[in-house]
This record gives structure tokens, sequence and C-alpha cells, in this order.
């Protein structure tokens, strides 16, 4: 799997569905600064990257913090 | 309930109008709630079981705040609202006070964003559109309904019954008119009533079925659908109330227990009334400590004799009550809440019981831990250990302007579960002595939700530095373990990487039996001691 604009869209559409639809995010955002962004949805987020780029993530991409950017690199690392 | 806004829930009026208000709900309250909408969750109703589970106290069912909060929404415009999405990110208590902000929202025309926020955070947030904003969901064909009756108590369903794909359902209906009440005096009267009822639904299915008596419910999207045309949207005709429905498992992720769950209610002629997407979370109780970890290798206590665990009865605290009761000490355990854990405890205890003694109290009393010290006191040994293990639920929590006097409340209550027992006890204390005060990695890398918690835990060794300099002779052991598999860390993501307690346990059971920890102040971390102070 290659970051193109295809992945940017789907990545786009999922965290819009979870964090909401107004945020205009980028690879920096992270729960310190997106509001709404807790622990359950982390797992949503995580759940439905999941779901959408037929990946099974590690648990760190539940436990430890992440950004935009720190999840878009797992789930590229972790594609087949 | 109260609705501090609920003589203006009619003049809220004018479409595009924001405002707040403020909802508070009793006991009261949520019985009502259960008997008309069928939700009797111990959750919500069992102060005792609501003790053994991270909140520490029966909580707010979240589909009765979704109502509240839809009662912020101007009545002529909630009457056109066909479909719901609502996310619970913490839960309200009882008798506690939300404040509900309502504004429109730019999902679509006529659609509408209500937060909910207490303890100086979000605990819910809401959006509400006419029908067509979103697309129907696909019904689940009500040719898979089955038969069994609504539920009176909560199914604790087998494995099998969360894998995707699984199917149930059954009888469904509510006490509409008593429904009608509840939301009429939350504002919420002209709120479609297959929403109404699809929100009451939803909260049974969840806290009953599926998963039942273990259960979070944490997000639904909920849509009115017209009576006669399944997947037809809508809003405002009555049509024939609920009678039955069907359910089918979409996901379930066994690392957070997280299920996702399609759901159609039906009325009695088999016409959809609603359909959702259920979010929750399944919460297998913590298991309770196993003594034979405990005791592995144990090797018995140079120097035994009576020791006092406050706050022994569950988790951490029980598994060193047993830890140490391996290793030849009497332990005496002091506890607040569950008569069932204590039991637990000595039934864990097995042999070693009849050096366990139990003291069912209020860590905070003065005048309970006073009559335990003078008790202890006239046994005539000096006291050979203690451990401050007594903490209160950390619910999460926000730092606000609003919120900043609850946080010191928290804290000071905690302090008084530590420093009212070791004042009790300090005049047992001596050279030879040791006292545990049980804090927490947390201090060392605070968790968001928790700045009440961290602030606690540093308050505590806080003290427990005062009691090194004060009483140099006595070990004072300040211990810091990672999150353990108690209910305390029960959450969704909690209980990930929690450490077994029988681990912290037995380390520090076999330390304090081979005399290990020296006078003064000992800081105890995962991997590490520092020795600081003596």
């Amino acid at each position: 799997m290659i970051r193109d604009d295809a992945f940017e869209q789907t990545f786009t559409e999922v965290l819009e569905e979870i964090l909401g639809w107004d945020l205009e995010l980028t690879d920096d955002d992270s729960p310190k600064t997106v509001e709404g962004w807790d622990s359950l949805a982390q797992i949503r987020l995580v759940n439905e990257l999941e779901t959408r780029f037929g990946v099974r993530l590690p648990d760190e991409a539940l436990l430890e913090e992440q950004s935009v950017g720190s999840l878009k690199a797992l789930v590229l690392e972790h594609a087949g | 309930m109260r609705d501090d806004s609920a003589d203006e829930a009619g003049e809220a009026g004018e479409a595009g109008e924001a405002g707040e208000r403020r909802l508070t709900f009793t006991r009261d309250d949520l019985e009502r709630f259960a008997a008309a909408g069928g939700d009797r969750n111990p959750l919500h109703l069992d102060a005792g079981f609501a003790r053994r589970t991270p909140f520490g106290a029966p909580v707010v069912h979240g589909a009765l705040l979704a109502i509240g909060m839809l009662g912020a929404i101007p009545p002529e415009q909630l009457a056109q609202i066909g479909t719901v999405r609502v996310w619970f990110a913490a839960p309200l208590m009882v008798g506690d006070a939300a404040s509900v902000s309502v504004s429109p929202s730019r999902w679509g025309a006529g659609a509408w964003e209500v937060r909910l926020t207490g303890r100086g955070r979000a605990l819910a947030r809401l959006l509400a559109a006419p029908a067509g904003a979103e697309p129907a969901p696909q019904a689940v064909p009500a040719a898979a309904i089955l038969t069994h009756p609504m539920r009176s108590a909560p199914a604790e369903p087998e494995p099998a019954e969360l894998t995707p794909g699984a199917t149930s359902g059954g009888a469904y209906a509510t006490r509409s008119d008593e429904l009608q009440q509840l939301a009429a005096a939350l504002g919420a009267g002209r709120l479609d009533p297959a929403l109404l009822e699809g929100l009451a639904w939803a909260s049974y299915v969840v806290g009953m079925e599926l998963p039942g008596l273990h259960s979070l419910f944490s997000a639904v999207t909920l849509n009115a659908l017209a009576p006669g045309a399944a997947g037809a949207l809508a809003p405002g005709a009555a049509g024939a109330p609920a009678a039955r429905h069907v359910l089918s498992v979409r996901d379930h992720d066994p690392r957070t227990g997280r299920l996702l769950i399609d759901g159609t209610l039906f009325d009695a002629a088999g016409d959809p009334r609603a359909s959702a997407v259920i979010e929750c979370f399944t919460r297998a109780p913590a298991l309770a400590p196993d003594p034979r970890l405990l005791a592995a290798g144990a090797e018995p206590a140079a120097d035994p004799g009576a020791v006092l665990v406050v706050g022994g009865s569950r988790g951490f605290g029980a598994a060193l009550s047993l830890a140490l009761l391996a290793r030849g000490y009497t332990v005496h355990v002091a506890y607040s809440g569950s008569p069932e854990s204590a039991a637990e405890l000595t039934r864990l205890a097995g042999a070693g019981s009849i050096r366990l003694e139990l003291h069912r109290l209020d860590a905070a009393d003065p005048v309970a831990l006073t009559a335990l010290g003078e008790a202890l006191g006239g046994a005539g040994a000096p006291l050979k250990g203690l451990v401050l293990n007594a903490a209160l639920p950390p619910l999460p929590m926000g730092v606000t302007a609003n919120s900043g006097a609850e946080l010191a409340d928290y804290v000071a209550r905690s302090l008084t579960l530590a420093a009212v027992p070791l004042g009790a006890m300090l005049p047992l204390l001596g050279p030879g002595s040791w006292v545990v005060c049980s804090s927490s990695s947390a201090l060392t890398a605070p968790p968001r939700d928790w700045p009440h918690y961290v602030s606690a835990k540093g308050a505590l060794e806080g003290l427990a530095g005062w009691l090194a300099a004060a009483a140099p002779g006595i070990a004072t052991v300040i211990l810091r373990p990672p999150a353990m598999r108690t209910e305390m860390t029960n959450t969704p993501t909690g209980r990930i990487a929690a450490a077994p307690v029988e681990t912290i346990a037995a380390r520090l059971a076999d330390q304090l039996a081979r005399g290990e920890l020296p006078a003064g102040l000992t800081v105890l971390e995962p991997d590490a001691i520092v020795v600081a102070g003596r």
C-alpha cells in the first residue's frame, strides 16, 4: 500500500466519521489538539481504519497516544 | 430529574437559537426509566454492583441523557428530527449536574448538535437531523426474530453470541405513557415516539441483552422508520408501538471488548419502527486474585506480626492481603463497601483465614479507626505493618475553572482515606514497622483524564515523605505500581496492558517479609528501587 490520493481520501473519511467533518486535520494533529479525541474515539479510529484498510494494527495503536501522521504510518507499515 | 431550563423548554423557540441548560438525575428517575424502557442493568440501579465497577457508583442511563439532551432542541425543530447519533464519552453519576449546550449543526439543514459537559470535560455529544440526513440502514430481516420474552434480568451471553454474524432477538415493548412523561419532563415531549422508544430500546439491548450484565453503552445511530414501508424515514407518524426486535452482531474486537450491533425494532404487525447501529463494550469483571500465585515460593516472614491493610477486600489490596497471609502475617483488612468481596477474600484465604480479620468501616471515619486502633493495640504487640490502599474511583475529569473545586474535593477525600488510618495507627507503629502507601505509576506518566487521581497520589506521597521524616525508624514505602488488572482499570483501553496484581503483590510481600526495605523512605517502581532519605 502506498500513500496516494486514494489512501489520503479514505483516511480523511475515517477521521471525519469519528472525529467530525469540520476539523481539517493535519498529520500533526493528535488528542492534544483535537477536542473529542479521547480513548473511545481512539478505539473507534483504530477499528474503522482496520476495517477500511484491511489491516490489523498493533496494540500500541490503542495504548499509546497517536497523531494523525503516526496512525497513517502504522497503517502503511502493517498493510499488505 | 432536574432540568434548570424546563420552564423555557417551550420558549427556546426560533430555529437557529442556541442555549444552555443543566441536567441532574435522581435514583428515582433511573428507576422510572428502567421501568418504562426495560433496562434494569444493576450498573444503574444497584449501588453495591456499581461499587465493584470502575465507576464506583450508579451511572445514569446513556439513553436518558440523550433524551435530556434532545430536550434542549427547540420543540418545533425537535418534532422534525428523524435521525439521532449520540456518543457517550464519560458517565454522569446520579445526583451530579451536567451542562447541556445546543447549537445548529453543519451536518445538514435543520440539524442540531448538543453537547453535555460535566467534571470539566465532555460527557456526551449528540447530532440530530431531520429524516433523510443519513441513508436508512438495512433493516435486519424479520424472519430472524426469535421468540424469547423481554428480560427482567440482564443476560450474560456466551462468547459465540458475540461473534460477528450472530443474531438474536425477541419481544420488546416500552411503557410508552411513562416514557412519554419522562421525555416531556425533560423538554423532549415533541420527540418522534419511534425515536423515544428507540433510545429506550438501545439502552435495553446493551444493558439487558448484548452484552447484558457487564456492558458499557458508548454510542448509537438511530433512525425512525415509517410503518408499513421498510427503510423509509418518516418522523412524526406515531405508528404502532414496538413489540419485537432483531439484533445482529456486526463486529467484535476482543482486545477492547467493542461490539457493533445492527438492530431493528418492529411493531406487532412486523413493520419496522426504528433501526439502529449500537456501539457498546463488554466489561468482563476483573478476576479475583489467585492465592496459588500469591503463595508460590513464599517464605515465612522473619518477623511476622499483625498488619492492617486499609482497602484490602478487592483488587491489589486483596492480593497483597493474601500474599501477606501466605507469609505468616496476621492480616487485618479494613474495607468499606462490598460484603461479597470480603466473603470472597475469606474463601480465597483458605487455611490462612484463621489469621484474617475483616473490619467493615469507612476509612475516613476517625471514630471507627480510633476504635480499631485501640482494639489492635489491646492485643499488646505493636503493629508490624500498615498498608494505605483505600482509594476513590477516578471518573474521567478535565481541568477547568468550574471543575477546580471538584478536583480539589477528590484530592481531599482521597487523602483523608490515608491520613485518618495513619493517624489512628501511628501510636502502634515503631522501629521495625513498615507503612506502604499505594501510589501509582500514573504520577510519572499522568493520564490526560485523571488530573484528580494524579494530584491525590501526589498528596499521598507528600504524606509519606512527612512520615519518613517524622518517624525515621519506620520503613515508609511509596509503591508506584503500573496499571494492574483490577476493576479500576477494567475499561476499554485500561485492560489491554494491565499487569497481574499477583506479580506486584507477591514481590512486595517478599520484600517486606525478608526485611529488605530499610527504615526511611523507599520508592518502589515497577522495575527499579529508589532509596531516599534514611
